[in-house]
């Protein structure tokens, strides 16, 4: 017997993931008729993001109601979403630059990029390998005990800042410099998708257990998705002008 | 009449290419290939032993790799440049006065043979100065370019620029080619129309296009 709490959640799951998978189809729909490889890469990063979004939802949906999945999804998914987040962002800081009438490079992006890769696939492994995810995944893992935990906890939280830290403070700069309208359209409505993620992550504890869904979690989650669902629909759209083609043309 | 270097855009814009004596522009967003135009007109006069300047706020190397990305490989034959790097003569897009200079003189030592112009560097200018400033610098360069034997393309990017400013600029050019990603229903279409030619009946047709190793397939978009 499905609870209407249960009922609920999977409703939030199916909008969620519907407003999420419009927003992939679109980014991929762009690519599709785009030439030139950075900006078809700029769009594949929102459709991964969009993609690893729906995700997440699915992974909730399946571990906290149908209780299909025997372990947590959600900090693997936050730490995926951290590197598919850094990719759009490095992809976006090349294409500022690219627009920018003195092709500025911000930050020294082309070269700071070479050095914040490799540390970002560095903290993604230390918290993949590491028995932080074990607590919340349960398969075994090769770091594992405390200092396992430790190493973990320390590849996420620096993810967590590095990532945010970069798109926050150097991607507006690079956006207003370059003075490309699309461009900075785009980084707003992605912008606006951050905002309403982390917003829905920080009310997670305030709104409920970490181990049973509430509702107010999941009024939470139908606000928090639909709102980064759409703000990800628009940065899709923004990528490029689009045009609509007069009915006498 | 010049051609394009791609046959299907030759038909397109009159028969056998661009007006002579003329300025024609590429309006598109970034990411459609309209900078696809400007390597194979060039490797176009190449080839035909016309005089090519590409003026180009990025590096030659850049260029040279992007063109790569298009199939199109200039080898041995490669044209005069005006570069932010790699170049024969540096582009400074913040000193105006230099550039025409710099182009009028290489004008001069190649004016008896048919030059090929690329500039690229229009929406830099536009980003870094008034539009009026851009327009009348625009206007007397041309003045003075359509002097010589020449088919000057230029590039500028749609969606970075105010339409008024847009408009204004098409004004300035005998020939417009625009590239535009139009939306139906769930569907997103790259096409392209000739919105005006000198010496050309207007077309108000759309084509369907992509690139391919060997060029440009054009075909006539049905709604």
């Amino acid at each position: 017997m499905v609870s209407s709490l249960d009922a609920f959640s999977y409703l939030v799951g199916i909008i969620t993931i519907s407003i999420q998978g419009y927003s992939t189809y679109w980014a991929l729909t762009i690519r599709r008729t785009l030439f030139i490889h950075l900006y078809r890469a700029q769009a594949l990063g929102i459709a991964i993001v969009g993609l690893v979004y729906a995700a997440s939802e699915l992974g909730s949906v399946l571990y906290y109601n149908a209780r299909v999945l025997t372990f947590n999804p959600i900090l693997s998914v936050i730490a995926l979403a951290l590197l598919c987040i850094f990719y759009w962002i490095d992809k976006s800081m090349s294409s500022a630059r690219r627009s920018n009438p003195l092709l500025r490079d911000t930050a020294k992006w082309s070269k700071a990029r070479i050095a914040l890769w490799p540390l970002i696939v560095v903290m993604e492994s230390l918290l993949f390998g590491s028995s932080l995810l074990g607590e919340f995944s349960g398969p075994p893992v090769p770091l594992s005990g405390v200092e396992g935990i430790i190493l973990g906890l320390f590849g996420f939280l620096l993810a967590l800042i590095v990532v945010p830290l970069v798109g926050v403070l150097l991607l507006p700069l690079a956006s207003r410099r370059s003075g490309d309208a699309t461009l900075r359209r785009q980084i707003r409505w992605f912008g606006a998708f951050a905002l309403f993620v982390f917003g829905t992550v920080l009310l997670a504890p305030f709104t409920g257990s970490a181990t049973a869904t509430t509702f107010a979690q999941q009024v939470v989650g139908l606000v928090g998705g639909s709102g980064a669902g759409y703000a990800l629909y628009r940065s899709a759209k923004s990528l490029v002008p689009l045009n609509k083609m007069a009915g006498t043309e | 009449m010049v051609s394009t270097g791609l046959s299907s855009l030759d038909q397109l814009v009159g028969g056998d290419g661009y007006p002579d004596r003329s300025v024609v522009l590429a309006v598109g967003a970034p990411g459609l290939g309209k900078e696809a135009l400007s390597y194979w007109f060039t490797h176009s006069g190449l080839l035909q032993g016309d005089f090519c300047l590409y003026v180009t706020r990025h590096s030659v190397s850049e260029v040279l790799k992007n063109a790569k990305a298009f199939g199109l490989d200039f080898g041995s034959r490669v044209p005069f440049w005006i570069a932010r790097d790699g170049g024969e003569l540096k582009c400074n897009v913040k000193d105006l006065t230099s550039l025409s200079f710099n182009i009028k003189e290489v004008l001069r030592k190649n004016s008896d043979r048919r030059i090929r112009i690329v500039v690229d560097t229009l929406s830099a200018l536009l980003m870094l100065n008034s539009p009026e400033t851009i327009y009348n610098f625009l206007s007397t360069l041309f003045d003075d370019v359509k002097r010589y034997d020449v088919v000057l393309l230029g590039t500028v990017e749609d969606g970075m620029h105010q339409p008024q400013t847009l408009v204004a600029m098409q004004e300035l050019f005998d020939g417009v080619v625009e590239f535009r990603l139009y939306e139906e229903g769930l569907r997103v279409t790259p096409l392209l129309r000739i919105r005006k030619m000198l010496g050309v009946q207007p077309q108000p047709g759309y084509y369907s296009f992509s690139f391919t190793s060997s060029g440009m397939e054009v075909s006539a978009y049905a709604k």
